[in-house]
């Protein structure tokens, strides 16, 4: 069982080392994707895919925190819910027409995403997750209890569908199309940033957030900025869930849908686009073969991101661990502990792969354990995303931290 | 007017006093070396001018305006750059990204020109990338684009921490410890090869250096730290004939 994921991680890991897909390849797939539902005319499962879809957005949005800019989001789907609800309610109550309904969605929830932010990271980012959290349970009582606004618990009903001009969307199949196009929309635009400026000081501040300051990155404006991002995109994909469900309600933005979220980036790869929407499909596929498993979705979700960090700590697709890249707070050395535990503790000692890594990292290591600090460790240390960059197996040096000892010093 | 004025700096931490009242000027392309026994807070003058640290009391000032509270990557922006005695490179990327980043401020990085994919940003990023490529070149690490940070040597990784700080154009850079961790060769290799950068660019340097032979011959003058105050400055020969500098370092031996 092990043995055979282990061989679909390498397939994928080669896969992903193959670069050069080329343009008309992902035209041509991208095409064959959009006739899905003209091929396989069954309701049901473009239902599925649409949502796959939409939630795949999402976790490009979450990608965006959690994978580049190195901050965790544990209340992602009170923005995805917030969204649809500025929709529903600009739609049902105004009688806005969508697309303004649509472009209001995403600009507010960015904004309320900045206002969430801003005094959050102004602190410490290790804060963000602790806020989101309580945002995301706010969302919920306040979508609950305020009856005259949201509908209270059963939500807001009737959401007309959606139009553009002349063209309505009123099938399941036109939903399909319409969540595909912001899913390649937001995979181009997300795409381009990282690959930019912006994605290289995202990287920096979530290696080195004190190295990138001195060399004049503004750390706070891209932490905040990957935040509104997030949430932007969240914003705009509740805009197309709210008419195509054509319910809003509490329930479907939870904190377990939260969750589900960055497990899906986790399992599929931070850092890595194609990652989230593997991610979500896999989430959203395990459970329909096994339909009697659908309630504990979150739960099996939990344990195949075991399963994966185990084998595969960066990811199906990704190229960053998790502790590297949530590294420097407490929740990130949790996290790291956990792993580095996980892992076999016991094997493999070639030294801390964190000399020179995060303030918190930096002293605690040298004060109590000098034999790991200092320069000669940093000579042999090969951090696992390097290693497996460069070929080497990925079952191998699963651990950021070799040895018991290390794990001491930094926890 | 001197480039750099450090007046009167005072840095506590708790009950300890890590600065105490630590004053420096700096004139436009000089060298100055800084030395002193480990503790004497050598790091923590280097963190204040940063502005990584805030200082207790006194005031820093650089190109006449105070800098002092200031947040680190707007000192970073006015000329100040620094490399970390525990080098501090960006390891998840490759050489050429974390030179990349150090040029951050001469990249196009408006987020609607990035995303409209507008021809200037592509423009930007090809002579970015040219320049970036010399600089790795003229510190010796040729053809080291795609290398990742984390496989360097340790020599390799110093040479492109300081490539990564001369890309951000500073007009005056602080090194800590460059030669660390290097043999007699190595040291003196590497610090010729930042005096003669700097020499070209004429840039302001501040070493801190334990190899003081290695140092002494690369540095105009020298100041000399201990338990956090300067106790001696002057030239390298001064230095060296100095029965403080040497009581600072060996021990008083009455």
């Amino acid at each position: 069982m092990i043995r055979s994921g282990t061989d679909i991680a390498r397939t994928i890991g080669t896969l992903r080392a193959q670069r050069g897909v080329t343009p008309t390849a992902t035209l041509v797939a991208l095409v064959a994707i959009g006739f899905f539902p003209v091929l396989v005319p069954n309701t049901y499962w473009t239902q599925i895919a649409t949502t796959i879809w939409l939630y795949a957005v999402l976790a490009i949005g979450v990608n965006v925190v959690v994978g580049y800019a190195g901050m965790l989001t544990l209340g992602h789907a009170a923005f995805y819910g917030f969204g649809g609800y500025v929709a529903a309610l600009l739609m049902v109550r105004s009688g806005v027409t969508w697309i303004v309904a649509f472009l209001a969605a995403g600009v507010l929830t960015g904004i309320l995403g900045l206002l969430l932010a801003l005094p959050c990271l102004r602190v410490q980012s290790d804060f963000l997750g602790l806020v989101t959290i309580a945002f995301g349970s706010l969302f919920t009582v306040f979508a609950t209890n305020w009856d005259s606004i949201t509908g209270g618990p059963s939500g807001l009903a009737g959401i007309p569908p959606a139009t553009l001009g002349p063209i309505q969307f009123t099938t399941n199949q036109d939903y399909y199309e319409l969540a595909l196009s912001l899913l390649v929309v937001v995979f181009i635009v997300v795409r381009r940033l990282e690959r930019s400026a912006v994605g290289r000081a995202w990287s920096a501040l979530r290696d080195d957030s004190i190295s990138a300051s001195t060399l004049g990155v503004p750390v706070l404006y891209y932490r905040v900025l990957a935040f509104v991002i997030g949430s932007a995109i969240a914003g705009f994909a509740g805009a197309i869930y709210a008419p195509f469900i054509t319910v809003v309600s509490p329930a479907a933005f939870n904190l377990n849908q939260s969750l589900l979220l960055v497990e899906m980036v986790i399992v599929g790869g931070l850092g890595s686009l194609p990652g989230s929407i593997l991610g979500a499909g896999i989430f959203f596929l395990i459970p329909q073969i096994f339909q009697s498993l659908l309630v504990y979705q979150v739960g099996i979700g939990g344990a195949v991101m075991v399963l994966v960090m185990a084998r595969r700590p960066q990811g199906l697709l990704g190229k960053t661990a998790f502790g590297q890249s949530l590294r420097g707070g407490p929740i990130a050395r949790y996290l790291a502990t956990l792993r580095a535990h996980a892992a076999n503790p016991l094997t493999g000692a070639s030294g801390t792969p964190h000399t020179g890594a995060g303030p918190h990292f930096a002293g605690a290591a040298s004060a109590s354990r000098p034999v790991f600090a200092g320069t000669a460790s940093s000579l042999d240390s090969r951090p696992l995303q390097d290693a497996t960059s460069a070929g080497v197996g990925e079952s191998s040096g699963m651990a950021q931290f070799s040895t018991q000892e290390d794990i001491d010093a930094s926890a | 007017m001197p480039l750099l004025e450090v007046e009167a700096v005072t840095k506590r931490f708790g009950g300890n006093m890590a600065l105490k009242g630590v004053s420096l000027v700096a004139e436009e392309g000089e060298s100055i070396g800084i030395l002193g026994p480990n503790g004497s807070g050598k790091s923590t003058l280097f963190n204040v001018i940063s502005s990584i640290e805030r200082p207790t009391g006194g005031t820093v000032q650089f190109d006449g305006k105070k800098i002092t509270g200031m947040a680190p990557h707007r000192v970073a922006r006015l000329g100040i750059g620094r490399t970390f005695q525990s080098l501090r490179l960006f390891k998840d990327v490759t050489c050429i990204e974390n030179i990349l980043i150090g040029a951050h401020r001469f990249s196009e990085h408006s987020v609607a020109a990035i995303v409209a994919g507008i021809g200037r940003v592509r423009r930007s990023e090809r002579s970015l990338r040219d320049e970036a490529s010399s600089l790795l070149t003229r510190v010796g690490l040729p053809g080291y684009e795609g290398r990742f940070a984390a496989n360097l040597s340790y020599g390799q990784m110093k040479r492109l921490e300081l490539a990564r700080t001369l890309a951000s154009r500073p007009r005056m850079i602080l090194l800590d410890e460059p030669a660390a961790g290097l043999n007699d060769t190595g040291a003196a290799e590497m610090l010729g090869l930042t005096r003669g950068l700097v020499r070209d660019e004429g840039i302001t340097l501040l070493v801190i250096e334990h190899n003081v032979r290695a140092l002494l011959a690369a540095v105009d003058r020298a100041v000399v730290l201990d338990a956090g105050a300067v106790i001696f400055g002057g030239t390298p020969e001064a230095i060296l004939e100095s029965q403080a500098v040497r009581d600072a370092y060996l021990g008083d031996e009455q």
